[in-house]
């Protein structure tokens, strides 16, 4: 099919090796994706439905009624009975969480501290969402290489203590890293108001102050958690499998690229360790939105939860568990699609 | 059938092998952790804090005070004293701060500072260590024992049990870990053993999955055959043969890994203000209002207080991991 194959995979009989290689139709195999697609999706509403359930849990565990605290101590009955009915805090338990999680779904969340909440969530969602790509990009193109000259040269002192100190410098608090980003900050000490900083810096562009403060934000939350331990790690363990292997030797004595081989062979490690670590770069945005104070999931929860929103806390945990659910089956299809090994 | 000669594979003196198997670093490496947690947590857990003459009182004629050793403090106590001539630029200077209190007892010494409500910070951050080193303890055994008794029943017993561990492992992974325990500390109160179960429970899974492995590949072995055929109970070859004499070293090396991110999660909670209340990253959040004034003392010293301790632990885990020559 692919040109490019590798040399193993071109050794290989096209189709299964069971010997029904030919013999599928196209109807048994759509069957087939189909049964995969279906079992994936119940496996995954699955999960989502008993984290759900637990956050809901340990939400409706807190003891205080929440439409008596959003409307004060001196409110009158009537009133609190209407706003618990509207936030369906007066219903039974699966009612209650049917409820919140339909209105979630259907962005139907009402109004708190003046802005929808749809709005906030959609808007945080995006703005978190570039956040972390922009994360995933920086971790990318600082592991990578230090993970290549680790792997390729093992017992150079250099490379092993650049990886050590790597690990140490990630094992900071992100705020502490965020703390230590402003003493490289070339602006006044306005923190991310870009109005301000647009008028105090005229020489420069908005786009360049933005730029400038996300590429902060996306350095400290990438080099933050330990995110870039963990791909220098997987990439040096695959180029040290790599790189004595057989089929580099050819191509090298062919005097052909390496590169290209090397690179689609990391491929799959590094979605494997993006895929692990979506978990600790969505809990570091937290942080380094609140000290940036951008507007995005984290700072949302922060807030959310400072002032005793439950719901936008349940709307948001929703969201931020369909999204490590989504990424987390992208990836599989991903790594399915680019590493034949795995196509048992 | 030729004797066979015994040699001995030694091929070197004992430094030259320490060094470079790499276990002298190992050592280097947990001594200096050692180091550096027992500095912060000595004053602590011996009740220092009576012997050093400690108090956490603020104190807000004092405030802001910086480190009496730094460079800033010597300079406010040694200016030139006022001289009566006019026209001196360097007149009609008082003395920055008096030598005693209106009182009349002599000035509290600072070591380290004080933040901006007037409390020393040396005693603070002594006091501070209680809301990390018991909770992070607590977590960390949590999450060892869960991660025990996952691992061994997805990698001992196969079946329903390693399906079921794989499950609970898969909900595990799939929400966020910070928003978990924000909504932890939220249903609590922000109690901190609430946060720290759910921290451990968060944790498990890179434990379990490193038992798992360890049995996966001690299951070629006969050791397990050999004593199930003299008669010992699962449980007894459970927790004696493959948990104690296997993969001891991986429990000790997940314990010092397992506190540094505990006191590293604690720290952050505390910053974003949900967590314990004499805490450091409490007070670099109460002192981080001043930093663009150049009062860098009353963030930077718990900051360095928290770098020292997550730093020291894992040093302590990466030492232990170079002796004992797991992947680091």
């Amino acid at each position: 099919m692919s040109s490019s194959s590798s040399a193993i995979e071109l050794a290989k009989p096209h189709g299964g090796t069971d010997g029904k290689g030919a013999a599928r139709s196209l109807g048994r195999r759509i069957l087939w994706l189909l049964l995969q697609i279906g079992r994936i999706a119940v496996e995954n509403l699955v999960v989502f439905i008993t984290t759900t359930l637990i956050v809901f849990a340990l939400i409706r565990s807190i003891p205080g009624d929440e439409a008596l605290w959003s409307l004060g101590p001196g409110a009158a009955a009537p009133e609190v009975e209407s706003v618990g009915h509207t936030r369906r805090t007066d219903q039974s338990f699966l009612r209650q969480y049917s409820s919140w999680v339909y209105a979630t779904l259907t962005l139907n969340l009402g109004i708190s501290s003046g802005f929808p909440n749809a709005e906030r969530i959609k808007f945080g969602t995006w703005v978190t969402c570039s956040l972390t790509l922009g994360a995933i990009l920086v971790v990318v193109l600082i592991g990578v290489p230090i993970g290549l000259a680790s792997g390729l040269y093992p017992e150079s002192w250099l490379w092993n203590q650049v990886s050590f100190l790597v690990y140490l410098v990630s094992m900071v608090p992100i705020f502490l890293l965020a703390y230590a980003s402003f003493f490289f900050w070339p602006f006044p000490p306005v923190l991310t108001d870009i109005d301000i900083l647009v008028r105090l810096n005229p020489q420069y562009s908005e786009t360049y102050l933005y730029v400038a403060i996300f590429s902060t934000m996306a350095i400290v939350l990438a080099v933050g958690d330990g995110t870039i331990t963990e791909l220098v790690r997987a990439v040096r363990e695959e180029v040290g499998r790599i790189a004595d292997s057989e089929f580099i030797r050819a191509v090298r004595a062919n005097g052909g690229a390496v590169w290209k081989h090397l690179a689609r062979n990391l491929l799959v490690p590094i979605l494997t360790v993006l895929n692990l670590r979506i978990l600790y770069l969505l809990g570091g945005a937290v942080v380094v939105e609140s000290v940036f104070e951008y507007p995005g999931l984290g700072q949302l929860t922060v807030e959310a939860v400072k002032d005793r929103e439950y719901g936008l806390v349940f709307a948001i945990t929703v969201v931020s568990v369909l999204l490590v659910l989504l990424v987390t089956v992208i990836n599989k299809f991903l790594i399915l699609f680019l590493d034949p090994r795995a196509r048992d | 059938m030729l004797a066979t000669v015994y040699t001995d594979r030694r091929d070197g003196g004992i430094w030259y092998r320490l060094v470079r198997s790499g276990r002298l670093r190992g050592i280097l490496n947990v001594v200096l952790g050692s180091v550096l947690v027992l500095t912060l947590l000595l004053p602590y857990l011996a009740n220092m804090a009576s012997f050093l003459d400690v108090s956490a009182d603020p104190k807000p004629l004092e405030r802001l005070q910086p480190p009496d050793w730094s460079l800033l403090a010597l300079w406010l106590d040694n200016r030139p004293t006022a001289k009566s001539e006019p026209g001196n630029p360097f007149a009609t200077r008082p003395r920055a701060r008096p030598e005693t209190d209106a009182n009349g007892s002599p000035r509290a010494f600072h070591p380290l500072g004080t933040d901006s409500a007037g409390r020393d910070l040396f005693s603070y951050i002594i006091l501070g260590a209680h809301s990390a080193f018991l909770p992070g303890l607590y977590a960390v055994f949590l999450s060892l024992g869960l991660g025990c008794l996952f691992g061994v029943l997805w990698g001992y017993y196969g079946g329903w049990r390693s399906s079921l561990v794989q499950a609970i492992i898969k909900i595990v992974h799939s929400i966020p870990r910070l928003f978990l325990l924000l909504v932890v500390g939220a249903a609590s109160n922000f109690g901190i053993y609430s946060i720290m179960t759910a921290l451990g429970i968060v944790s498990f899974p890179k434990i379990s999955e490193l038992i798992r492995g360890r049995i996966l590949s001690l299951e070629k072995q006969e050791f397990i055959t050999a004593a199930r055929e003299v008669g010992m109970g699962d449980l007894a070859i459970l927790v004696k043969h493959i948990l104690w004499y296997n993969c001891r070293h991986i429990l000790f090396i997940q314990a010092s890994f397992g506190m540094a991110d505990a006191v590293l999660t604690e720290t952050t909670l505390s910053y974003l203000g949900f967590g314990a209340q004499a805490s450091w990253g409490q007070m670099v959040a109460t002192g981080d209002d001043y930093l663009f004034n150049g009062e860098l003392w009353a963030s930077a010293v718990p900051a360095i207080a928290v770098v020292m301790t997550i730093t020291g632990f894992c040093l302590i885990g990466d030492g232990l991991s170079r002796i004992f020559k797991l992947k680091s």
